[in-house]
């Protein structure tokens, strides 16, 4: 790849041409046949099994339709909104042909405009959801519940809000031996009623548990204060001998009768301190606040820090430990893979949360398409907030069409920085390839005439991307790898080192941008017999190269270096250099 | 004397590993035929303990119970499909995509509009052969104890994911009279608890939102739903694979989508402007 011309003596001026290339891959790609990428079809069915896609013509089915246009263009494949008829789900962006197979009904408008997919507050037992009335129909069967629905509400938060739980309370079954008790709803009551013996009387006690001294009922505290969980709920109950659920564990009330009498609001029961310090009495656990009542596990440490004083379950802590850092549940932290501090090759942006007492890792965008933002929502009288990390698009694909440095650094329109003192050659050069300077209004400008002393910069990524640079047959990747070779050609540099022969002695001295070869000025190179140059430095020893290198890895995955896990790339430093030569009387 | 007691000794250590031999190879066909026994007649025993002449519906729950979580375990790792089509290879699973578009910065377009739908349908289809050989084990259990059994219906069998667990039923009508007593059963119905249902509804919900919108964020999803592990793992070439798992019950729901996917670089001009 790499060209080493021998350099003649003469006993004339002449130049060597040094190139840095940006990347080798511009190099070894070749670029794709404007052909082949026209030639996208869409497909009813790809060959792998999708519906309606835009393939190139190797991925089509052609046992289904296809035609040479958009898949939007055609009748067959245009995206709508998928009706069930029966279940009431209206799915967006289906293709006909997709919608028609599963035996929906398909409409082109959007699901808003469509008056079976208007949405309304549909209340299951003593939840609600927002959904349409044909699924809250459906759902009633599904969850076997009683449904209403209102459509009048127009907003799932609205919806959630007013859904109203059915109070609770003790429904006595007195067969006149034994007052029989269970807590539930007085409609559930209801039915006890219908269903009861005429030898048995049912009552309903709103509000009142069985354990009620009033109610005169076979049930009573466990002996040892037993406690238990409820689906759905996230605290630790008190439960008393005939399996009922009492109220909220709480050990200093464990003996006052009061609290076994009437059912007590959650807000009203103990409080359960942040640090969870109180769990071993207090069962108040609140998943949003980062406790959730579980089973008390000795060896889990972590969820349980002691055990509770009365029964067998105990508000966890769902926080997590990480590298010696304590995070709450729910908390987010941004993170990186190794090598990432450098951008290597495969080094990619994270987020870490904290979940229900472990550490969940999600990457972001791949390519780093994706930064992640670490951010803190005060809390009320702590002084750590609440941690909170977001992925957010990478915004450097502009970054190298940005002449000056107000706009290069304008953060709310793109992730750049302003670099003094190099140059982009590949774009920000003359029509000689001269690297452009800055002026006085920090604008870049082609260079004056050689006694133009100003310096250039470059306006590069503040979080350089990957890119798809290695090899590949299928054609779309093959468009990504000459992107690729694109952007790294941006970085390439032209530097012309001038030499010159004085005496016509055949001896010949650098008197111009010699930095570039690694000589100094007025130092000669030595050539061998064969042409060859041997004091010339074209390697890490040559700072113009590796400051030039360094350029290149900022743009993307450019240039010569390691990837994120340590390994050397295919190419050194001096493989991405060109010396040309030429002459000049 | 010496040679003796040599000779003596050596008499008896082979007679002592003959006798050895002998053990061992008693020993061996003793657990060999312990094997056997065990392999031929446990299963049998099994099966019988679990027929009850009163009560097919026990017999049946217990012959189509595993069948049934075998298949729903095995599509939920799929996507919902027991024969994925469309997918991406994951971890050694062939995960359906449930939303697809192969170029970038566009939504995907649905593949799969009824999931819970096709789900039970798929369902339906790997278990109704051995939903029917259930049935024919039946009957001939009641014969072989001398009762008349007489199986009516076309033995369609429909599954219905509930709130919480799967619902199967089939459309047979067992008759069996010995004597002068007869016995009718029908609306035969296994329940298996399994909350493939919410699960593959929440998967409706992310789907709809990559549909509309592309990326989806599983921030809010993870603070309502505290039972359910959320998990979103992107992919190099844009798909995202996301796992829904129940932690109570251990069980997963997975599928793969690909929506507004970017490229590397500086991306590629849409295929069609």
């Amino acid at each position: 790849m790499t060209k080493k011309r021998g350099m003649k003596k003469r006993k004339e001026f002449f130049f060597i041409l040094a190139v840095l290339l940006a990347g080798i891959l511009f190099l070894v790609l070749s670029p794709v046949n404007a052909e082949e990428s026209s030639s996208y079809f869409c497909a009813e069915r790809t060959t792998n099994g999708l519906w309606c896609m835009n393939v190139p013509w190797d991925e089509v089915n052609t046992n289904y339709d296809y035609t040479q246009t958009s898949c939007e263009a055609t009748s067959f494949c245009k995206a709508g909104t998928c009706v069930n008829g029966i279940e009431g789900s209206c799915r967006p962006n289906v293709p006909e042909v997709v919608c028609d197979d599963a035996r929906g009904i398909w409409k082109p408008e959007e699901r808003d405009e469509i008056p079976q997919c208007q949405l309304g507050c549909c209340y299951i037992g003593s939840g609600a959801s927002f959904v349409t009335q044909t699924k809250c129909t459906s759902q009633a069967s599904r969850y076997g519940v009683e449904i209403s629905f209102d459509p009048s509400i127009r907003d799932p938060i609205q919806c959630i809000a007013s859904a109203y739980p059915e109070e609770e309370g003790a429904c006595v079954t007195d067969d006149g031996f034994v007052r029989h008790c269970k807590r539930t709803t007085s409609q559930k009551c209801e039915e006890t009623r219908a269903r009861a013996l005429e030898s048995e009387t049912v009552e309903f006690h709103k509000g009142t548990l069985c354990t009620a001294a009033h109610l005169e009922t076979e049930c009573v505290p466990t002996e040892n204060y037993r406690t238990k969980l409820e689906p759905d709920r996230d605290e630790v109950f008190f439960e008393d001998s005939c399996g009922n659920t009492a109220n909220i564990y709480d050990s200093k009330k464990k003996d006052e009768q009061a609290y076994w009498d009437y059912i007590v609001d959650k807000k009203d029961s103990c409080d359960l301190s942040s640090d969870l310090r109180n769990a071993d009495v207090c069962g108040n656990c609140n998943y949003l606040e980062g406790s959730i009542g579980k089973r008390y596990d000795r060896g889990n440490s972590q969820m349980f820090s002691k055990a509770p004083n009365y029964g067998d379950y105990i508000c966890a802590d769902l926080g997590c430990e990480y590298e010696g850092e304590h995070y709450e549940h729910g908390e987010s932290w941004c993170g990186t893979s190794v090598g990432s501090e450098d951008n290597l090759p495969g080094s990619e942006h994270f987020k870490f949360k904290c979940d229900y007492g472990e550490v969940n890792i999600e990457q972001g965008k791949p390519f780093r398409g994706e930064i992640c933002i670490d951010s803190e929502i005060p809390v009320e009288g702590q002084e750590e907030g609440f941690k909170v990390a977001n992925f957010r698009a990478n915004l450097w694909t502009k970054c190298v069409l940005q002449d000056n440095q107000e706009d290069c650094e304008d953060i709310q329109e793109r992730d750049c920085m302003w670099v003094n003192g190099t140059t982009l050659g590949g774009i920000h050069a003359d029509e000689d390839g001269i690297p452009l300077v800055v002026d006085e209004d920090g604008e870049l400008v082609p260079r004056e005439d050689e006694e133009d002393e100003r310096i250039g910069a470059a306006c590069v990524p503040k979080y350089p991307p990957a890119l798809w640079f290695w090899e590949s047959n299928t054609t779309r990747q093959q468009t990504s790898q000459e992107t690729a070779a694109e952007i790294c050609f941006v970085g390439s540099q032209v530097c012309v080192v001038k030499f010159e022969d004085p005496y016509f002695f055949g001896a010949t001295t650098c008197v111009e941008n010699c930095h570039c070869l690694g000589l100094k000025k007025g130092e000669d190179p030595t050539r061998m017999k064969d042409g060859s140059l041997v004091n010339i430095k074209l390697d890490k020893d040559n700072e113009w190269i590796v400051n030039s290198n360094k350029l290149c890895i900022a743009l993307g995955d450019c240039g010569a270096s390691e990837n994120y896990i340590g390994e050397a790339g295919h190419w050194e430093l001096e493989d991405l250099v060109e010396v040309t030569e030429l002459k000049e009387e | 004397m010496k040679d003796d007691k040599e000779r003596g000794r050596n008499y008896y250590s082979i007679s002592n590993k003959k006798a050895q031999v002998t053990i061992f190879i008693i020993i061996a066909i003793v657990i060999v035929g312990a094997a056997l026994l065990f392999y031929f007649l446990v299963p049998k025993a099994e099966t019988e303990a679990v027929f009850d002449e009163t009560n097919p519906q026990a017999y049946i729950q217990t012959c189509i119970e595993d069948k049934i979580k075998d298949t729903v375990e095995t599509l939920s790792l799929q996507g919902g499909s027991i024969e994925s089509e469309g997918y991406i290879l994951y971890q050694g699973d062939k995960i359906e995509y449930l939303c697809y578009t192969s170029e970038y910065y566009v939504p995907c377009k649905i593949q799969r509009p009824f999931l819970v739908e096709h789900i039970e349908s798929e369902i339906e289809n790997e278990i109704e052969d051995d939903m029917k050989m259930c049935f024919d084990a039946l009957v001939d259990f009641y014969e072989r104890r001398n009762y008349d059994a007489n199986l009516e219906g076309s033995g369609d069998t429909t599954v219905e994911l509930l709130a919480k667990r799967i619902k199967t039923s089939t459309d047979y009508t067992l008759t069996v009279s010995k004597g002068s007593g007869t016995d009718r059963y029908e609306r035969f119905s296994v329940l298996v608890n399994n909350n493939l249902y919410e699960l593959a509804s929440i998967a409706n919900d992310i789907i709809d939102w990559e549909a509309e919108y592309g990326d989806f964020d599983t921030t809010y999803y993870t603070t309502v739903y505290s039972n359910i592990k959320f998990e979103k793992h992107n992919q190099q070439e844009g798909s995202t694979i996301y796992i829904l798992t129940n932690r109570d019950q251990g069980t997963k729901f997975q599928f793969a989508s690909r929506s507004v996917a970017w490229p590397p670089g500086y991306g590629e001009v849409p295929i069609f402007d």
